[in-house]
Protein backbone atom coordinates (compact mmCIF):
# COMPACT_ATOMS: atom_id res chain seq x y z
CA UNK A 1 0.00 0.00 0.00
CA UNK A 2 1.53 3.10 1.40
CA UNK A 3 5.06 1.44 0.53
CA UNK A 4 4.84 1.09 -3.21
CA UNK A 5 7.35 3.80 -3.40
CA UNK A 6 9.78 2.33 -0.83
CA UNK A 7 9.64 -0.84 -2.79
CA UNK A 8 10.38 0.21 -6.55
CA UNK A 9 13.11 2.29 -5.01
CA UNK A 10 14.66 -0.82 -3.72
CA UNK A 11 14.27 -2.75 -6.83
CA UNK A 12 15.76 0.14 -8.83
CA UNK A 13 18.99 0.11 -6.32
CA UNK A 14 19.10 -3.41 -6.25
CA UNK A 15 18.57 -4.87 -10.22
CA UNK A 16 20.65 -1.56 -10.96
CA UNK A 17 23.71 -2.98 -8.49
CA UNK A 18 23.18 -6.29 -10.44
CA UNK A 19 23.11 -4.56 -13.66
CA UNK A 20 26.61 -2.99 -13.41
CA UNK A 21 28.47 -6.02 -11.96
CA UNK A 22 26.88 -8.27 -14.86
CA UNK A 23 28.50 -5.63 -17.01
CA UNK A 24 31.65 -5.37 -15.03
CA UNK A 25 32.13 -9.02 -15.06
CA UNK A 26 32.41 -9.14 -18.69
CA UNK A 27 35.62 -7.11 -18.57
CA UNK A 28 37.32 -8.97 -15.92
CA UNK A 29 40.08 -11.01 -17.73
CA UNK A 30 40.16 -14.78 -18.25
CA UNK A 31 42.68 -15.27 -15.73
CA UNK A 32 40.87 -13.98 -12.69
CA UNK A 33 38.13 -16.17 -13.18
CA UNK A 34 37.81 -16.99 -9.66
CA UNK A 35 37.02 -13.30 -9.35
CA UNK A 36 34.42 -12.82 -11.95
CA UNK A 37 32.89 -16.61 -10.60
CA UNK A 38 31.99 -14.01 -7.19
CA UNK A 39 30.73 -10.72 -8.97
CA UNK A 40 28.45 -12.82 -11.43
CA UNK A 41 27.19 -14.81 -7.85
CA UNK A 42 26.28 -11.54 -6.13
CA UNK A 43 25.12 -10.09 -9.30
CA UNK A 44 22.55 -13.32 -9.75
CA UNK A 45 21.87 -13.13 -6.22
CA UNK A 46 21.04 -9.48 -6.52
CA UNK A 47 18.77 -10.94 -9.43
CA UNK A 48 16.47 -12.93 -7.12
CA UNK A 49 16.00 -10.55 -4.33
CA UNK A 50 15.25 -7.72 -6.47
CA UNK A 51 12.61 -10.04 -8.37
CA UNK A 52 11.89 -10.70 -4.55
CA UNK A 53 11.10 -7.43 -3.61
CA UNK A 54 7.92 -7.35 -6.05
CA UNK A 55 5.94 -9.47 -3.45
CA UNK A 56 7.52 -10.28 -0.49
CA UNK A 57 9.30 -6.23 0.41
CA UNK A 58 7.72 -6.12 3.82
CA UNK A 59 9.91 -9.39 4.51
CA UNK A 60 13.01 -8.22 3.94
CA UNK A 61 13.40 -6.16 7.10
CA UNK A 62 12.00 -8.59 9.59
CA UNK A 63 14.13 -11.35 7.44
CA UNK A 64 17.10 -9.56 8.40
CA UNK A 65 16.17 -9.21 11.51
CA UNK A 66 15.31 -12.50 12.50
CA UNK A 67 15.81 -13.93 16.06
CA UNK A 68 15.77 -17.68 16.83
CA UNK A 69 14.30 -18.43 13.68
CA UNK A 70 10.60 -16.01 13.75
CA UNK A 71 10.63 -13.10 11.64
CA UNK A 72 8.32 -10.52 13.31
CA UNK A 73 6.60 -8.21 11.11
CA UNK A 74 4.76 -6.09 13.09
CA UNK A 75 4.81 -6.65 17.16
CA UNK A 76 2.11 -4.46 17.42
CA UNK A 77 -1.46 -4.89 18.21
CA UNK A 78 -3.35 -4.84 14.70
CA UNK A 79 -5.79 -2.84 15.36
CA UNK A 80 -7.35 -0.59 18.23
CA UNK A 81 -11.67 0.60 18.13
CA UNK A 82 -11.32 4.22 17.82
CA UNK A 83 -12.47 6.63 20.75
CA UNK A 84 -15.76 6.88 19.04
CA UNK A 85 -16.06 3.38 18.89
CA UNK A 86 -17.73 3.73 15.40
CA UNK A 87 -14.53 2.01 13.59
CA UNK A 88 -11.33 0.02 14.41
CA UNK A 89 -8.05 1.75 13.10
CA UNK A 90 -4.92 0.45 12.19
CA UNK A 91 -1.50 2.17 11.20
CA UNK A 92 0.96 0.95 8.48
CA UNK A 93 3.60 3.53 7.51
CA UNK A 94 2.62 6.72 7.90
CA UNK A 95 -1.12 6.05 7.36
CA UNK A 96 -4.00 5.76 9.22
CA UNK A 97 -7.00 3.48 8.02
CA UNK A 98 -10.21 3.51 9.94
CA UNK A 99 -12.79 0.44 9.30
CA UNK A 100 -16.59 0.61 9.57
CA UNK A 101 -18.63 -2.07 9.92
CA UNK A 102 -22.89 -2.25 8.78
CA UNK A 103 -24.76 -5.04 10.10
CA UNK A 104 -27.20 -5.87 7.20
CA UNK A 105 -30.53 -7.69 9.35
CA UNK A 106 -31.97 -10.24 6.78
CA UNK A 107 -34.37 -12.46 8.27
CA UNK A 108 -36.15 -13.58 5.36
CA UNK A 109 -35.62 -17.30 4.30
CA UNK A 110 -35.65 -18.67 0.58
CA UNK A 111 -38.42 -21.49 1.97
CA UNK A 112 -40.70 -18.29 2.26
CA UNK A 113 -39.69 -16.91 -1.42
CA UNK A 114 -41.10 -17.44 -4.37
CA UNK A 115 -39.28 -17.78 -7.59
CA UNK A 116 -39.96 -14.43 -8.57
CA UNK A 117 -38.91 -13.52 -5.08
CA UNK A 118 -35.80 -15.31 -5.00
CA UNK A 119 -35.37 -13.72 -8.40
CA UNK A 120 -35.08 -10.50 -7.13
CA UNK A 121 -33.32 -11.40 -4.23
CA UNK A 122 -30.42 -12.05 -5.81
CA UNK A 123 -30.72 -9.49 -8.24
CA UNK A 124 -30.75 -7.34 -4.98
CA UNK A 125 -27.41 -8.74 -3.86
CA UNK A 126 -25.66 -8.29 -6.94
CA UNK A 127 -26.80 -4.49 -6.58
CA UNK A 128 -25.77 -3.82 -3.07
CA UNK A 129 -22.62 -5.36 -4.43
CA UNK A 130 -22.17 -2.79 -7.15
CA UNK A 131 -22.92 -0.15 -4.81
CA UNK A 132 -19.79 1.47 -3.88
CA UNK A 133 -17.15 2.94 -5.89
CA UNK A 134 -14.66 2.21 -3.12
CA UNK A 135 -13.57 -1.27 -2.72
CA UNK A 136 -16.59 -2.48 0.13
CA UNK A 137 -16.55 -6.29 1.77
CA UNK A 138 -20.12 -7.61 2.05
CA UNK A 139 -19.87 -10.82 4.63
CA UNK A 140 -21.93 -13.51 5.77
CA UNK A 141 -20.59 -15.00 8.98
CA UNK A 142 -21.45 -17.54 10.73
CA UNK A 143 -20.63 -17.52 14.28
CA UNK A 144 -21.23 -19.18 17.65
CA UNK A 145 -23.40 -17.44 20.05
CA UNK A 146 -21.52 -16.31 22.49
CA UNK A 147 -23.34 -18.28 25.82
CA UNK A 148 -20.72 -16.90 28.64
CA UNK A 149 -23.44 -15.27 30.58
CA UNK A 150 -26.36 -17.24 29.92
CA UNK A 151 -24.31 -20.27 31.07
CA UNK A 152 -22.93 -18.32 34.43
CA UNK A 153 -26.25 -17.76 35.40
CA UNK A 154 -27.29 -21.22 34.88
CA UNK A 155 -24.44 -22.02 37.07
CA UNK A 156 -24.80 -20.06 39.81
CA UNK A 157 -28.61 -21.43 39.70
CA UNK A 158 -27.52 -24.78 39.91
CA UNK A 159 -25.28 -23.61 42.86
CA UNK A 160 -28.00 -22.14 44.34
CA UNK A 161 -30.41 -24.96 44.52
CA UNK A 162 -27.34 -27.54 45.42
CA UNK A 163 -26.79 -25.55 48.86
CA UNK A 164 -30.30 -25.76 49.36
CA UNK A 165 -30.78 -29.36 48.96
CA UNK A 166 -27.58 -29.96 51.23
CA UNK A 167 -29.86 -27.65 53.67
CA UNK A 168 -32.92 -29.46 53.62
CA UNK A 169 -31.22 -32.94 53.78
CA UNK A 170 -29.30 -31.48 57.11
CA UNK A 171 -32.44 -30.25 58.99
CA UNK A 172 -33.53 -33.77 59.98
CA UNK A 173 -37.71 -31.83 60.22
CA UNK A 174 -37.77 -31.11 56.73
CA UNK A 175 -40.51 -32.84 55.03
CA UNK A 176 -39.72 -35.38 52.20
CA UNK A 177 -41.77 -33.29 49.60
CA UNK A 178 -39.86 -30.19 50.02
CA UNK A 179 -36.45 -32.40 49.60
CA UNK A 180 -37.75 -34.06 46.53
CA UNK A 181 -38.72 -30.51 45.60
CA UNK A 182 -35.35 -28.92 45.79
CA UNK A 183 -33.66 -32.23 44.21
CA UNK A 184 -35.91 -32.17 41.32
CA UNK A 185 -34.80 -28.47 40.96
CA UNK A 186 -31.09 -29.29 40.97
CA UNK A 187 -32.05 -31.76 38.30
CA UNK A 188 -33.79 -29.52 36.11
CA UNK A 189 -30.63 -27.16 36.10
CA UNK A 190 -28.35 -29.74 36.02
CA UNK A 191 -30.11 -30.74 32.61
CA UNK A 192 -30.27 -27.27 31.74
CA UNK A 193 -26.47 -27.04 31.67
CA UNK A 194 -25.64 -30.32 30.27
CA UNK A 195 -28.14 -29.21 27.37
CA UNK A 196 -26.95 -25.40 26.83
CA UNK A 197 -23.52 -26.46 26.77
CA UNK A 198 -23.56 -29.26 24.91
CA UNK A 199 -26.18 -28.09 22.05
CA UNK A 200 -24.43 -25.88 18.99
CA UNK A 201 -25.91 -22.49 18.86
CA UNK A 202 -24.63 -20.53 15.91
CA UNK A 203 -25.73 -17.24 14.40
CA UNK A 204 -25.55 -15.93 10.63
CA UNK A 205 -24.58 -12.41 10.15
CA UNK A 206 -24.35 -10.35 7.29
CA UNK A 207 -22.39 -7.24 7.40
CA UNK A 208 -20.60 -4.78 5.05
CA UNK A 209 -17.47 -2.91 5.75
CA UNK A 210 -15.65 -0.23 4.20
CA UNK A 211 -11.87 1.66 5.03
CA UNK A 212 -11.14 4.88 4.84
CA UNK A 213 -7.45 6.04 4.66
CA UNK A 214 -6.54 9.41 6.61
CA UNK A 215 -3.00 11.08 7.39
CA UNK A 216 -4.79 11.41 11.18
CA UNK A 217 -6.78 9.17 13.01
CA UNK A 218 -9.40 11.84 13.49
CA UNK A 219 -9.17 12.27 9.68
CA UNK A 220 -9.50 8.39 8.82
CA UNK A 221 -12.34 7.71 11.34
CA UNK A 222 -14.30 11.10 10.35
CA UNK A 223 -13.93 9.91 6.62
CA UNK A 224 -15.15 6.48 7.35
CA UNK A 225 -18.14 7.49 9.27
CA UNK A 226 -19.23 9.51 6.56
CA UNK A 227 -18.89 6.78 4.00
CA UNK A 228 -20.66 4.06 6.36
CA UNK A 229 -23.55 6.48 6.85
CA UNK A 230 -23.89 6.46 3.23
CA UNK A 231 -23.34 3.48 2.76
CA UNK A 232 -25.94 2.07 5.36
CA UNK A 233 -28.65 4.30 3.48
CA UNK A 234 -27.86 2.79 0.03
CA UNK A 235 -28.29 -0.86 1.25
CA UNK A 236 -31.22 0.07 3.44
CA UNK A 237 -32.78 1.51 0.60
CA UNK A 238 -32.07 -1.34 -2.04
CA UNK A 239 -32.69 -4.33 0.41
CA UNK A 240 -35.61 -2.45 2.58
CA UNK A 241 -33.77 -3.49 5.63
CA UNK A 242 -32.81 -1.03 8.05
CA UNK A 243 -28.56 -1.69 7.92
CA UNK A 244 -26.89 -0.05 10.93
CA UNK A 245 -23.31 0.85 11.83
CA UNK A 246 -21.77 -1.16 14.62
CA UNK A 247 -20.23 -0.01 17.27
CA UNK A 248 -17.58 -0.88 20.08
CA UNK A 249 -16.85 -4.42 20.98
CA UNK A 250 -19.73 -5.66 18.82
CA UNK A 251 -17.41 -5.19 16.01
CA UNK A 252 -14.87 -7.67 17.37
CA UNK A 253 -16.99 -10.49 16.54
CA UNK A 254 -16.29 -9.74 12.85
CA UNK A 255 -12.75 -9.29 13.77
CA UNK A 256 -11.30 -11.64 16.09
CA UNK A 257 -11.62 -15.56 16.35
CA UNK A 258 -12.11 -15.50 20.02
CA UNK A 259 -15.09 -13.41 19.83
CA UNK A 260 -16.45 -15.56 16.68
CA UNK A 261 -15.46 -18.68 18.66
CA UNK A 262 -16.25 -17.94 22.70
CA UNK A 263 -14.55 -19.51 24.76
CA UNK A 264 -17.70 -21.28 26.45
CA UNK A 265 -18.50 -22.74 22.89
CA UNK A 266 -15.23 -24.18 21.95
CA UNK A 267 -16.14 -27.84 24.30
CA UNK A 268 -18.94 -28.07 21.23
CA UNK A 269 -16.96 -27.49 18.68
CA UNK A 270 -14.40 -30.37 19.31
CA UNK A 271 -17.10 -32.47 20.32
CA UNK A 272 -18.49 -31.93 16.36
CA UNK A 273 -15.24 -32.10 15.44
CA UNK A 274 -14.30 -35.92 17.59
CA UNK A 275 -17.69 -37.15 16.20
CA UNK A 276 -17.19 -36.39 12.66
CA UNK A 277 -13.83 -37.81 12.96
CA UNK A 278 -15.10 -40.88 14.96
CA UNK A 279 -17.66 -41.11 11.97
CA UNK A 280 -14.97 -41.06 9.51
CA UNK B 1 0.48 -11.79 -16.33
CA UNK B 2 0.54 -8.05 -15.38
CA UNK B 3 2.76 -5.63 -16.40
CA UNK B 4 4.44 -5.05 -13.36
CA UNK B 5 5.46 -8.60 -13.32
CA UNK B 6 6.74 -8.45 -17.09
CA UNK B 7 8.55 -5.62 -16.11
CA UNK B 8 10.67 -7.36 -12.99
CA UNK B 9 10.96 -10.16 -14.73
CA UNK B 10 12.21 -8.48 -18.41
CA UNK B 11 14.76 -6.61 -15.92
CA UNK B 12 15.98 -9.79 -13.44
CA UNK B 13 16.32 -11.95 -17.06
CA UNK B 14 18.34 -9.29 -18.60
CA UNK B 15 20.83 -9.46 -15.67
CA UNK B 16 21.03 -13.38 -16.03
CA UNK B 17 21.35 -13.11 -20.02
CA UNK B 18 24.37 -10.58 -19.56
CA UNK B 19 26.03 -12.80 -17.14
CA UNK B 20 25.81 -16.13 -19.40
CA UNK B 21 26.54 -14.10 -22.08
CA UNK B 22 29.65 -12.99 -20.29
CA UNK B 23 30.46 -16.13 -18.94
CA UNK B 24 31.57 -17.70 -21.95
CA UNK B 25 35.23 -16.42 -21.91
CA UNK B 26 35.99 -18.32 -18.21
CA UNK B 27 36.87 -21.91 -19.57
CA UNK B 28 35.21 -24.84 -17.14
CA UNK B 29 34.60 -22.08 -14.44
CA UNK B 30 32.31 -19.98 -16.88
CA UNK B 31 30.47 -23.14 -17.22
CA UNK B 32 29.95 -23.38 -13.46
CA UNK B 33 28.60 -19.63 -13.60
CA UNK B 34 26.06 -20.71 -16.89
CA UNK B 35 24.80 -23.52 -14.69
CA UNK B 36 24.35 -21.47 -11.41
CA UNK B 37 22.76 -18.35 -14.21
CA UNK B 38 20.59 -21.26 -15.27
CA UNK B 39 19.47 -22.15 -11.48
CA UNK B 40 19.05 -17.95 -11.39
CA UNK B 41 16.68 -17.52 -13.67
CA UNK B 42 14.60 -21.08 -12.81
CA UNK B 43 14.86 -19.77 -9.13
CA UNK B 44 13.23 -16.36 -10.68
CA UNK B 45 10.55 -18.13 -12.72
CA UNK B 46 9.29 -20.20 -10.08
CA UNK B 47 8.75 -16.90 -7.76
CA UNK B 48 7.20 -15.41 -10.54
CA UNK B 49 4.41 -18.34 -11.33
CA UNK B 50 4.86 -20.72 -8.35
CA UNK B 51 5.77 -18.73 -5.14
CA UNK B 52 2.57 -20.20 -3.42
CA UNK B 53 4.98 -23.68 -3.84
CA UNK B 54 8.98 -22.45 -3.15
CA UNK B 55 8.24 -20.14 -0.52
CA UNK B 56 6.01 -22.14 2.15
CA UNK B 57 9.00 -24.72 1.02
CA UNK B 58 11.73 -22.26 1.97
CA UNK B 59 9.87 -21.26 5.55
CA UNK B 60 8.97 -24.93 6.08
CA UNK B 61 12.50 -26.58 5.16
CA UNK B 62 14.45 -23.13 7.02
CA UNK B 63 11.67 -23.70 10.16
CA UNK B 64 11.02 -19.74 9.85
CA UNK B 65 8.15 -18.57 11.92
CA UNK B 66 6.48 -15.35 10.96
CA UNK B 67 4.60 -13.68 13.45
CA UNK B 68 2.43 -11.08 10.95
CA UNK B 69 1.24 -8.86 14.00
CA UNK B 70 1.67 -9.26 17.97
CA UNK B 71 -0.41 -12.73 19.32
CA UNK B 72 -0.73 -14.27 15.73
CA UNK B 73 2.13 -16.54 14.11
CA UNK B 74 1.94 -18.44 10.21
CA UNK B 75 2.06 -21.50 10.29
CA UNK B 76 5.47 -22.81 8.78
CA UNK B 77 3.50 -24.00 5.82
CA UNK B 78 2.29 -20.55 5.22
CA UNK B 79 -1.36 -21.85 5.18
CA UNK B 80 -3.21 -20.48 8.65
CA UNK B 81 -3.07 -17.89 11.05
CA UNK B 82 -2.45 -19.01 14.64
CA UNK B 83 -3.41 -16.92 17.42
CA UNK B 84 -3.38 -18.28 20.95
CA UNK B 85 -5.82 -16.49 23.12
CA UNK B 86 -8.43 -18.45 26.62
CA UNK B 87 -5.64 -21.48 26.79
CA UNK B 88 -6.43 -22.61 23.28
CA UNK B 89 -5.11 -21.75 19.74
CA UNK B 90 -7.63 -20.60 16.96
CA UNK B 91 -6.21 -21.59 13.57
CA UNK B 92 -7.37 -19.24 10.35
CA UNK B 93 -7.49 -20.50 7.22
CA UNK B 94 -8.67 -18.97 3.70
CA UNK B 95 -10.02 -20.64 0.36
CA UNK B 96 -10.72 -18.41 -2.92
CA UNK B 97 -13.81 -18.43 -4.33
CA UNK B 98 -13.60 -17.67 -7.96
CA UNK B 99 -16.46 -17.35 -10.21
CA UNK B 100 -13.88 -15.46 -12.88
CA UNK B 101 -13.55 -18.66 -14.91
CA UNK B 102 -17.32 -18.98 -15.87
CA UNK B 103 -18.94 -15.47 -15.80
CA UNK B 104 -16.20 -13.31 -17.49
CA UNK B 105 -15.23 -15.58 -19.73
CA UNK B 106 -18.75 -16.20 -21.34
CA UNK B 107 -18.74 -15.63 -25.08
CA UNK B 108 -22.67 -15.25 -25.18
CA UNK B 109 -24.91 -12.50 -22.37
CA UNK B 110 -26.99 -15.86 -21.61
CA UNK B 111 -30.08 -15.64 -19.80
CA UNK B 112 -28.87 -17.26 -16.11
CA UNK B 113 -32.67 -16.50 -14.39
CA UNK B 114 -32.49 -20.47 -13.10
CA UNK B 115 -29.16 -20.17 -11.45
CA UNK B 116 -30.31 -16.80 -9.98
CA UNK B 117 -33.63 -18.78 -8.66
CA UNK B 118 -31.50 -21.15 -7.46
CA UNK B 119 -29.00 -19.16 -5.88
CA UNK B 120 -31.14 -18.61 -2.27
CA UNK B 121 -32.07 -22.32 -2.21
CA UNK B 122 -28.49 -23.49 -2.52
CA UNK B 123 -26.57 -21.02 -0.23
CA UNK B 124 -29.16 -21.82 2.81
CA UNK B 125 -28.90 -25.47 1.87
CA UNK B 126 -24.52 -24.91 2.27
CA UNK B 127 -25.40 -22.74 5.40
CA UNK B 128 -27.42 -25.69 7.32
CA UNK B 129 -24.99 -28.52 6.24
CA UNK B 130 -22.20 -26.34 8.49
CA UNK B 131 -21.74 -26.65 11.69
CA UNK B 132 -18.36 -24.45 12.40
CA UNK B 133 -17.61 -20.82 12.11
CA UNK B 134 -16.90 -19.57 8.67
CA UNK B 135 -17.15 -16.03 6.94
CA UNK B 136 -18.16 -15.76 2.91
CA UNK B 137 -16.50 -12.77 1.72
CA UNK B 138 -16.99 -10.55 -1.34
CA UNK B 139 -15.04 -7.66 -1.89
CA UNK B 140 -16.23 -5.27 -4.74
CA UNK B 141 -16.10 -1.85 -5.96
CA UNK B 142 -17.68 -0.83 -9.34
CA UNK B 143 -15.41 0.63 -11.96
CA UNK B 144 -15.85 3.79 -13.81
CA UNK B 145 -18.05 2.57 -16.87
CA UNK B 146 -16.85 4.85 -19.35
CA UNK B 147 -13.17 4.17 -18.94
CA UNK B 148 -13.80 0.20 -18.82
CA UNK B 149 -16.00 0.46 -22.20
CA UNK B 150 -13.09 2.35 -23.93
CA UNK B 151 -10.60 0.08 -22.28
CA UNK B 152 -12.98 -2.66 -23.79
CA UNK B 153 -13.74 -1.26 -26.96
CA UNK B 154 -9.62 -0.52 -27.53
CA UNK B 155 -9.06 -4.05 -27.35
CA UNK B 156 -11.70 -5.07 -28.97
CA UNK B 157 -9.88 -2.74 -31.74
CA UNK B 158 -6.63 -4.38 -31.25
CA UNK B 159 -8.10 -8.14 -31.29
CA UNK B 160 -9.84 -6.94 -34.47
CA UNK B 161 -6.80 -6.20 -36.38
CA UNK B 162 -4.65 -9.62 -35.41
CA UNK B 163 -8.16 -11.21 -36.87
CA UNK B 164 -7.84 -9.68 -40.30
CA UNK B 165 -4.33 -9.78 -39.99
CA UNK B 166 -4.80 -13.16 -39.45
CA UNK B 167 -7.25 -14.11 -42.40
CA UNK B 168 -5.05 -12.54 -44.73
CA UNK B 169 -2.42 -14.45 -44.40
CA UNK B 170 -0.97 -16.89 -46.82
CA UNK B 171 -1.31 -19.70 -45.04
CA UNK B 172 -4.09 -19.19 -42.10
CA UNK B 173 -3.19 -20.64 -38.71
CA UNK B 174 -7.18 -22.33 -38.01
CA UNK B 175 -6.30 -22.14 -34.11
CA UNK B 176 -5.36 -19.06 -33.67
CA UNK B 177 -7.95 -17.41 -35.56
CA UNK B 178 -10.50 -19.47 -33.26
CA UNK B 179 -8.46 -17.75 -30.70
CA UNK B 180 -8.88 -14.65 -31.48
CA UNK B 181 -12.47 -15.20 -32.19
CA UNK B 182 -13.35 -16.38 -28.84
CA UNK B 183 -11.35 -13.38 -27.09
CA UNK B 184 -13.51 -10.33 -29.43
CA UNK B 185 -16.79 -12.55 -28.47
CA UNK B 186 -15.72 -12.15 -24.67
CA UNK B 187 -15.27 -8.63 -25.14
CA UNK B 188 -18.50 -7.99 -26.91
CA UNK B 189 -20.28 -9.84 -24.31
CA UNK B 190 -18.92 -7.68 -21.67
CA UNK B 191 -19.96 -4.61 -23.45
CA UNK B 192 -22.82 -5.82 -24.18
CA UNK B 193 -23.61 -6.31 -20.54
CA UNK B 194 -22.10 -2.83 -19.72
CA UNK B 195 -25.22 -1.80 -22.57
CA UNK B 196 -28.11 -3.60 -20.39
CA UNK B 197 -27.30 -1.81 -17.62
CA UNK B 198 -24.49 -3.97 -15.41
CA UNK B 199 -21.90 -2.01 -13.62
CA UNK B 200 -18.58 -3.25 -14.39
CA UNK B 201 -17.27 -4.41 -11.02
CA UNK B 202 -13.38 -5.12 -9.40
CA UNK B 203 -13.86 -8.12 -7.16
CA UNK B 204 -12.62 -10.86 -5.24
CA UNK B 205 -14.62 -13.98 -2.99
CA UNK B 206 -12.93 -15.42 -0.67
CA UNK B 207 -14.29 -18.02 2.27
CA UNK B 208 -12.57 -17.71 5.55
CA UNK B 209 -12.91 -20.16 8.78
CA UNK B 210 -11.20 -20.54 11.92
CA UNK B 211 -10.84 -23.81 14.08
CA UNK B 212 -9.52 -24.37 17.61
CA UNK B 213 -6.93 -27.13 19.15
CA UNK B 214 -5.47 -27.47 22.30
CA UNK B 215 -2.71 -27.34 20.24
CA UNK B 216 -1.45 -25.10 16.81
CA UNK B 217 -1.23 -28.26 15.42
CA UNK B 218 -4.54 -29.79 16.50
CA UNK B 219 -6.03 -26.06 15.68
CA UNK B 220 -4.28 -26.83 11.85
CA UNK B 221 -5.46 -30.18 11.31
CA UNK B 222 -8.81 -29.09 12.54
CA UNK B 223 -8.71 -26.03 9.89
CA UNK B 224 -7.56 -28.41 7.04
CA UNK B 225 -10.90 -30.80 8.04
CA UNK B 226 -12.69 -27.67 8.07
CA UNK B 227 -11.75 -25.98 4.94
CA UNK B 228 -12.09 -29.65 2.79
CA UNK B 229 -15.42 -29.46 4.43
CA UNK B 230 -16.51 -26.09 2.95
CA UNK B 231 -14.77 -27.23 -0.14
CA UNK B 232 -17.30 -29.78 -0.79
CA UNK B 233 -20.23 -28.01 0.38
CA UNK B 234 -19.51 -24.80 -1.77
CA UNK B 235 -18.55 -26.82 -5.11
CA UNK B 236 -22.37 -26.68 -5.80
CA UNK B 237 -21.80 -23.02 -6.73
CA UNK B 238 -19.63 -24.23 -9.40
CA UNK B 239 -16.40 -21.84 -7.65
CA UNK B 240 -13.17 -22.52 -8.24
CA UNK B 241 -12.31 -23.61 -4.67
CA UNK B 242 -7.97 -23.44 -3.92
CA UNK B 243 -6.98 -23.07 -0.57
CA UNK B 244 -4.81 -19.94 0.13
CA UNK B 245 -1.11 -20.11 1.13
CA UNK B 246 1.64 -18.39 1.67
CA UNK B 247 1.79 -13.96 0.28
CA UNK B 248 -2.07 -14.26 -0.47
CA UNK B 249 -3.09 -15.75 2.96
CA UNK B 250 -1.14 -12.49 4.73
CA UNK B 251 -3.02 -10.11 2.21
CA UNK B 252 -6.27 -11.78 3.32
CA UNK B 253 -5.03 -11.56 6.64
CA UNK B 254 -4.42 -7.66 6.57
CA UNK B 255 -7.99 -7.07 4.60
CA UNK B 256 -9.64 -8.18 8.30
CA UNK B 257 -8.15 -4.99 9.40
CA UNK B 258 -8.40 -1.95 6.42
CA UNK B 259 -9.58 -2.99 2.89
CA UNK B 260 -6.79 -2.10 -0.27
CA UNK B 261 -7.44 0.20 -1.94
CA UNK B 262 -9.26 0.13 -5.85
CA UNK B 263 -5.84 0.52 -7.40
CA UNK B 264 -4.30 -2.17 -4.78
CA UNK B 265 -7.25 -4.49 -5.50
CA UNK B 266 -6.62 -4.91 -9.36
CA UNK B 267 -2.81 -4.86 -8.34
CA UNK B 268 -2.95 -7.84 -6.11
CA UNK B 269 -6.07 -9.76 -7.71
CA UNK B 270 -5.61 -8.83 -11.32
CA UNK B 271 -6.08 -12.80 -12.14
CA UNK B 272 -9.86 -12.57 -11.04
CA UNK B 273 -11.23 -9.34 -13.08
Amino acid sequence: MADNGKQRLIFVVIAGVSFLLAILMGFIPPFLSPVALVISLVALGGAIIAFMTKDYFYMMTPLQHMKNGTATIDAEDPFYISLNGNAIVTRREDLVYATAFIRIPVYVSSTEMSDEDKFNFSNIFARIVSISKIPMRISAQLYSINKDEYISRISSKLNEAESRYNTVLGDKSSPQRSIDRVKGEVTMWHNMLDNVSRSNSQALDIYASVTSVGNSEDEAVNLVSLKSDELAAGISATIGVQATVVTGNAMLVYIEPDFMIPPATISELMRYRSNTTNSV
Amino acid sequence: MDLKTIIYLAVCTLIVFIVIVGSFQYGIVGIVMIIIALVAMFAILLLAFADFLIIPFLAKTLKITIVPVKNYIMTNNLDAMIKYSNGVYYATGYLTANIYNYVFTQEQATEDEPDLIAAPDKWEKAVMNIHFPFKFNVIAASEEIQNYRDELESKRGLLEFQYSKEMQATNPNQMSIEAIRRQISVIQTRIDKIGEGQKPLVNIMYIETTAVGVSPKEASDNLTNQLNELQTIFNVFDLSITRIVGRELYILFKMNYALPSLDDLVNEFNMQR
